[in-house]
């Protein structure tokens, strides 16, 4: 028993190396060759926005000074008496040169509501190519041209990026930020550059239109609450090229609380549980602290040894891609002092949302709830007419 | 027999055959097509019973693609599925083993007790597309008070085994709906009064036919098909006149279209799939000079779509999507059999395996004979070859660019479309509509009438 605690461990904390290792190496992505900027792409931007995320305005304008030749903005919002319309209209105004358009799209109560959104807005969109992201994402200037260099140079059809969590203003958000940094883009570079398996996280993808036609557009995904990881399934399985030059995009919470980090990961872990059911058992491996605690009892005296070395060894990896992956956050003295607190209670919190999908299906977005079934095929009640296949 | 405006039609998603039977019929409908077995109609512990039939229905229908074992299992499922041969003519009424066991899914077990009570709910006619809820409903006691209900079972294969009967025939209320006499004889085999049985045909969709009396969507179709089926005028050199009697054309164009059109058919089930990258190694160079279009039909499941997107893909054909190869899926049952029927229009050769597809000759479709999968199957290719509207694939599918196009120059293909459609019945919707609506049946005898 002792054994298989120590060797679990060696794994756990073989991987947080990687994860450590892999964002810190790619922290300024992988250069791809710039390409003639005669063959830049028109390119339509979507961004599906729901109310006011943590400092909306200033994520929204950073999309408008984009060092890009073409492209055009498109907002989906539910209606326009959403609060978020009047900073899109300023917006809008202030940038007269950029098209922008505002489109009310509704909410149809058994559709992924941001897939909905986004199949509207491609219904409108004038570009070659579509890049979605969401509206708590912030980019550098040179985002969209990286973006497309990687699309031309490799023929991608899909193109994803990791997430940087950024602007830490609260314990909620430093924990929210630093799993983003850490687990979430560990997990997507490593799996893409260890078994180029892509994971594509909805915050930012850039989509060849013509590709996602074959497939009748977003619509496609409409029926699944994880959308953008089937959207890289589908393209994958279907022969299209997905691909990523690691160009970071950041994920902007400042005042995240530990109840809404605590629902967020938990509709995360729910997600992955109905996707993958193996792997996702397998998850619990990623957390050493949790085993370390769970191996105390095994391990006599020499457990608490063992917890206090394991706890500082994935405070010290996860210092590391604090350091280099988010220097917004490592600018301001209190997230240091806080680090340390904050890897062991995430790791706790991780733990305790590592068991909710065992419970329950039910998932919170928005103000809503949704119960997803297999592949997160969105739970029609039983007195819709829906004859989607999975669901049937 | 009463008269009646509206009719329950009643099917289940084991595969799309039954649905697609069930589909032209949704005019009648009394509230849509009731899909049983379906999260929305089937109450939770029996759903999970058909849930679990559905899996091995499509597990079953994968076997043969298995390795080592494949062939044993498809042996195996032969057998379960095994149809008595029709000659020498003998009584076949004494029940099977499989209508016993049916019969106590019924009694013990409660199969379609809900079903019962739901279509209790308004005294409309029923007309069923599968075995198990016309015979459950049959079988089970309607509930107080209720006002006797006729019941009909529409036969979905050219032959079938004896579990589409109940175990007595003759004590029982059903009425059968058959799509061709092979289907007739086996019936009265099976010992049902000749009484309750209608020959209506199968129902094909009639946005594919136009008018009952008129059928002019299908007239139309069909003769610019026989134009692109055959490029050497052999065809037409034979059934010149007897065509444009029968169409109410005149005279034969001189200027033929170059290219024709092949759809290939994956079943509900998806196991065909693995058939497209040989058919497209076949077709590849056709395709890319415009001779032949391809028409990919996916069915409802995302995986074999992604399958075969896969595989076009994968054969360099990407760019041919929406030229010369056009692929027909859909999530949703109803949205795919639209676009399905909508692509049939532009089709000229529909290869398929001879699933319930065997009767869309009737919309003078040549069939291009894919291997069949079960015994119903197996007879409704001999029903297929019988009224020569079946063409079965005269060497490999990577040779398919080749012997298609040999079929195609020496008109073979445009006799099957032909024979097809003066033979098999085309009119079963509206005939089923008319017998439901009114109580009035006539078979017809002109290949217009039926």
């Amino acid at each position: 028993m002792k054994t298989t605690i120590l060797v679990l461990l060696a794994v756990s904390g073989a991987v947080m190396f990687l994860f450590s290792a892999f964002t810190v190496a790619f922290r300024r992505g992988r250069k791809t060759a710039p390409a003639d900027v005669r063959r830049y792409p028109f390119v339509s931007l979507l961004k599906p926005v729901k109310n006011i995320d943590d400092d909306l305005a200033a994520n929204l304008e950073s999309f408008y000074r984009l060092d890009y030749p073409a492209y055009e903005v498109l907002f989906g919002v539910d209606d326009l008496q959403d609060p978020c319309v009047p900073i899109l209209r300023a917006l809008q105004a202030r940038h007269p040169r950029i098209r922008t358009r505002i489109v009310a799209s509704g909410r149809p109560p058994f559709e992924n509501p941001k897939v909905h959104k986004l199949a509207r807005l491609e219904s409108k969109a004038r570009g070659a190519l579509l890049w979605a992201t969401d509206a708590n994402v912030r980019v550098a200037p040179d985002t969209l041209r990286r973006l497309v260099d990687e699309y031309l140079a490799h023929d991608a059809k899909v193109v994803f990026s990791p997430i940087r969590g950024s602007f830490s203003r609260s314990f909620g958000s430093l924990m929210e930020n630093m799993s983003l940094s850490f687990f979430t883009s560990g997990g997507v570079i490593a799996s893409w550059f260890l078994g180029r398996q892509p994971i594509i996280v909805g915050k930012s993808m850039l989509v060849e239109r013509a590709a996602l036609e074959t497939f009748g557009g977003f619509g496609y995904f409409k029926d699944y609450l994880a959308e953008d990881f089937l959207i890289g399934e589908a393209f994958r399985k279907s022969g299209f090229r997905v691909s990523t030059n690691c160009t970071w995009v950041t994920n902007v919470s400042q005042t995240a609380t530990l109840k809404s980090f605590f629902k967020r990961l938990s509709r995360w872990a729910k997600l992955r549980y109905r996707l993958r059911l193996p792997v996702y058992l397998a998850e619990v491996l990623l957390n050493p602290i949790v085993i370390a605690l769970a191996g105390w009892a095994v391990l006599g005296r020499r457990g608490a040894a063992v917890l206090a070395f394991t706890a500082a060894a994935k405070t010290a990896l996860e210092y590391a891609n604090f350091l280099s992956v988010n220097p917004e956050d490592a600018r301001r003295l209190r997230n240091h002092l806080l680090f340390p607190a904050a890897v062991l209670v995430k790791d706790l919190v991780f733990f305790a949302v590592y068991l909710t999908p065992f419970f329950s299906r039910e998932v919170e977005w928005r103000g809503g709830r949704i119960a997803i079934g297999k592949n997160t095929l969105i739970h029609v009640p039983a007195n819709v007419d829906n004859l989607v296949y999975e669901g049937a | 027999m009463r008269a009646h405006d509206k009719a329950w039609v009643v099917t289940v998603l084991m595969g799309l055959g039954h649905l697609r039977a069930a589909h032209p019929l949704r005019d009648l409908t009394h509230e849509g097509v009731v899909i049983y077995g379906s999260r929305r109609t089937t109450p939770d512990p029996e759903y999970r019973i058909w849930r679990r039939l559905r899996r091995v229905y499509y597990a079953s229908s994968k076997a043969g693609a298995i390795p080592l074992v494949g062939r044993a299992l498809v042996g195996l499922l032969l057998a379960v599925q095994h149809i008595r041969p029709y000659y020498p003519t003998t009584d076949q009424s004494r029940p099977t083993m499989a209508v016993r066991f049916l019969k106590r899914l019924i009694r013990k077990r409660g199969l379609c007790r809900s079903l019962r009570d739901k279509l209790a709910s308004a005294p409309h006619p029923v007309i069923h597309t599968f075995y198990a809820t016309a015979i459950a409903v049959d079988t089970l006691e309607p509930p107080a008070s209720t006002p006797p209900q006729d019941q009909y079972l529409l036969i979905c294969d050219a032959d079938f085994n004896r579990v589409w009967v109940p175990e007595d025939p003759k004590s029982s209320r059903l009425r059968y709906l058959a799509p061709c006499t092979q289907v007739r004889r086996r019936l009265l085999a099976y010992g049902v009064p000749e009484k309750d049985i209608f020959m209506t045909g199968f129902p094909l969709p009639k946005e594919n036919i136009g008018s009952e009396t008129g059928l002019e969507i299908l007239k139309a179709d069909l003769f610019e098909r026989l134009l692109r089926l055959d490029p050497a005028g052999k065809f037409f050199s034979y059934h010149e006149r007897s065509v444009l009697g029968w169409l109410g054309r005149d005279p034969v164009p001189p200027e033929r279209e170059r290219h024709f059109t092949v759809m290939f058919a994956i079943g509900g089930a998806g196991a065909q799939a693995e058939m497209v990258g040989k058919i497209l190694a076949g077709l590849k160079d056709r395709l890319r000079s415009g001779e032949v279009r391809l028409i990919l039909s996916c069915g409802i499941q995302k995986k074999v779509f992604e399958r075969v997107l896969g595989t076009v893909c994968g054969a360099g054909l990407r760019d041919e999507i929406g030229r010369g190869l056009e692929i027909v899926h859909d999530p949703d049952v109803y949205a795919y059999l639209e676009r399905f029927n909508a692509a049939l229009r532009r089709t000229d050769v529909l290869w398929t395996k001879p699933s319930e597809l065997a009767f869309y000759c009737g919309l003078g479709l040549p069939i291009l004979m894919a291997d069949p999968i079960g015994a119903h199957e197996e007879l409704n290719k001999r029903w297929l070859r019988e009224i020569h509207a079946g063409v079965s694939p005269p060497g490999p599918l990577e040779a398919c660019g080749e012997w298609l196009f040999d079929l195609r120059e020496s008109g073979r293909l445009a006799e099957a479309a032909w024979d097809g459609f003066l033979k098999a019945r085309k009119l079963g919707a509206y005939k089923i509509e008319r017998l439901v609506r009114t109580g009035e049946f006539s078979e017809g005898a002109s290949p217009l009438e039926q």
